[in-house]
């Protein structure tokens, strides 16, 4: 049987008129039947003043709410609305669903906040967020201060697993970028070069930005995307069930047992992840140099050896070892301060790649200024 | 509970030793042990605790009573040492807990447990590595690893958890994670233990068991329970004295009887409401939904 409902117009002596509804009521006839209930009543010649519910089949949790915020709306409006022959389940079913009067059954939820306020609180948010910052900063270089004065306290137990996770397993993903990108560069670069007859030249621009800086930011991204993530996950959701709480009840410190472990693990395996980028990614630039420049292994090997200096390569470490705290440091950060069940997880996780890849890019540019200023001074 | 065994004299020495680096709770000549003082605390525009005041002595088991989103939670938190009060003081053995300098504090957390109300366990290490972690972390450098091994062990199996040793906490029911905890919390033998809903979602029989565990842990070791549950049942069968807390106040304190005889009508009626609850047949609201 389909879900209908049937009006039936009545007129009532005193002038106002009665609808008779009939059939079902329910959450399948739903929005039909609201639009017909609200037509009837504008539609009326007399007013209407009461709906008798008396030959209705069924009621459920839907029609009891659409007839109640009809009676609310008439009521607010002026004209009130009776309902009458209600069963004795369809009673209860409407004090059920009742509300103490009418202005809170027809109460809207709040708006949701417009762009500009979203804005404003974002940039309250970031103040806060600020000052949460250099809390962290803070407790991280003291947990760091610690660790030194007293290597015993770190939680050297869980490195080497961690050292795993996020070295090894990382090596073909980051060996494979690194050489697509490698490759890239020389094929982007090997046309211009040819025109100047520069072909071994290409030794030279491969290398170089390979080893100071595209090997260390495009390993740290990866690491970023791979650990990251997973630590600010980790991190969050640990927060989230309150083993952080838990940690600071048996006495543990978050920063020297969670935080100290991930910096040292990730510090310790991003500048050979970062060494393996450099090589791999000379290679790519070797495959082009080969295939479309003409040059031999052994040229472009010369070239290299020439070009490069233990300084090119240094500064590649340095910004892999600075890019690995940034790492962990932001992605702890993120994670330890997460609120509010798995939507918060997410938004951690989310904010803390966002961030690292931010402050990547911007480390980077003062890294590379410094170096340049030192190569040249 | 003693056939876990303790050990040798040595092992035992070994842990006394750690005992005695701790705090002393002295209560220099008053029986409170934990005292709170208009603990106020406010989130934002919320005031969710309104000036309490709270005596907990030594050795009873204190229960914090009342509806949930009373505060009770928050309270455990500030008398625990988790969570500072926006106003007011926690102290304990008349010391205030949250302006000690970090090592006394740290101290002080060797010398008190909490277990969480999701037990919180490490979801990186088995039960027992969880048991073990507040052992080999805080005492790594005294305690041999097959000491630390057997009191882990022994504390399982006070809880009843020694089957369940090597399993991870992912594996776990309810029930099981939060006897866990309770063994993770008494890990040390701290002289204060903090629980957060031991009985909360357990089927009668599991929380009659914990009930069972907190009084015996009182009664055999004389640790002081301070224990938050919403659970009616579980309260009375547990508590020395207890708080019933309404709207961020305390409603009544005292012992079972006197809470009851303050006659608090908030009170009556969060005793009452539950027993019509359970009277009520719910087939009445069942029969609308369908129809």
């Amino acid at each position: 049987m389909s879900d209908t409902l049937r009006i039936e117009n009545i007129e009532l002596p005193d002038g106002g008129a009665e609808l008779r509804l009939g059939g079902r009521l329910t959450l399948a006839a739903g929005a039909a039947a609201w639009d017909q209930l609200r037509n009837r009543c504008a539609s009326t010649a007399s007013e209407v003043r009461r709906i008798d519910l008396s030959a209705l089949e069924l009621v459920d949790g839907a029609g009891a709410a659409e007839l109640l915020s009809l009676r609310a709306r008439r009521s607010m409006a002026g004209r009130p609305l009776e309902l009458v022959g209600a069963s004795e389940e369809t009673g209860q079913l409407l004090d059920l669903y009742g509300c103490p009067n009418d202005h809170t059954c027809l109460k809207e939820a709040p708006p949701s906040p417009t762009a500009l306020e979203e804005v404003g609180k974002a940039t309250v948010g970031l103040l806060e967020n600020a000052r949460d910052v250099l809390d962290e900063v803070g407790a991280l270089v003291s947990a760091t201060a610690r660790a030194i004065r007293r290597p015993r306290s770190v939680n050297w137990r869980e490195i080497p697993q961690l050292m795993e996770r996020a070295g090894a397993d990382g090596v073909p993903i980051i060996a494979l970028i690194n050489f697509l990108v490698g490759l890239i560069i020389a094929l982007q670069a090997a046309d211009q070069l040819k025109r100047y007859g520069a072909n071994v030249f290409l030794a030279d621009l491969v290398g170089l930005t390979m080893t100071r800086e595209l090997a260390a930011l495009m390993t740290a991204i990866i690491v970023a995307g791979r650990s990251g993530a997973a630590y600010a996950a980790e991190l969050g959701t640990m927060r989230v069930n309150e083993e952080i709480d838990a940690l600071r009840s048996l006495g543990l410190d978050a920063q020297r047992f969670l935080v100290m472990p991930r910096v040292i693990a990730l510090a310790a395996v991003a500048p050979l992840l970062t060494l393996l980028g450099m090589v791999l990614g000379c290679l790519g630039g070797l495959v082009v140099a080969m295939t479309s420049l003409e040059l031999t292994p052994a040229i472009y090997w010369g070239e290299l050896q020439r070009a490069i200096n233990l300084l090119d390569i240094t500064e590649g470490l340095t910004k892999s070892v600075l890019f690995a705290i940034t790492i962990v440091f932001i992605s702890c950060q993120r994670g330890l301060g997460t609120r509010g069940g798995a939507a918060g997880v997410g938004r951690s996780t989310t904010s803390a790649v966002v961030a690292i890849l931010f402050s990547l890019i911007v480390l980077d540019a003062i890294a590379s200024t410094l170096f340049n200023s030192v190569r040249n001074g | 509970m003693s056939r876990a065994g303790w050990g040798d004299a040595a092992q035992l020495a070994a842990l006394q030793e750690l005992q005695a680096e701790g705090l002393t709770l002295d209560a220099r000549g008053s029986d409170d042990l934990i005292r709170a003082v208009a603990v106020t605390t406010v989130f934002g525009e919320r005031t969710v605790l309104d000036g309490i005041d709270l005596a907990i002595r030594r050795g009873e088991v204190f229960v914090l009573m009342g509806p949930s989103g009373c505060g009770k939670t928050t309270m455990l938190r500030h008398l625990c040492g988790l969570r500072a009060p926006t106003f007011g003081t926690v102290s304990i053995g008349g010391r205030d807990i949250h302006a000690l300098p970090a090592a006394e504090l740290h101290a002080l957390r060797l010398r008190t447990g909490m277990a969480f109300q999701g037990g919180a366990l490490l979801g990186s290490l088995t039960v027992e590595e969880n048991v073990a972690l507040p052992l080999r972390e805080n005492a790594g450098r005294q305690l041999p690893r097959e000491v630390i091994r057997q009191v882990a062990r022994a504390k399982l199996d006070m809880v009843g958890l020694l089957p369940a040793a090597e399993r991870m906490p992912a594996d776990l029911s309810g029930g099981m994670c939060k006897r866990a905890a309770i063994a993770r919390a008494i890990a040390l033998d701290p002289e204060i233990v903090f629980l957060d809903e031991p009985t909360a979602g357990l089927d009668p029989i599991t929380a009659a068991g914990i009930d069972n565990l907190i009084v015996k842990l009182n009664a055999v070791f004389g640790i002081t329970m301070v224990v938050v549950t919403h659970d009616l049942p579980s309260a009375y069968a547990i508590a020395d004295r207890m708080a019933v807390f309404f709207d961020g106040q305390v409603a009544a304190f005292g012992t079972k009887d006197q809470v009851l005889e303050a006659g608090d009508p908030r009170i009556r009626d969060f005793v009452d409401r539950r027993m019509r609850d359970a009277e009520r047949p719910e087939i009445d609201v069942a029969r609308h939904m369908i129809l």
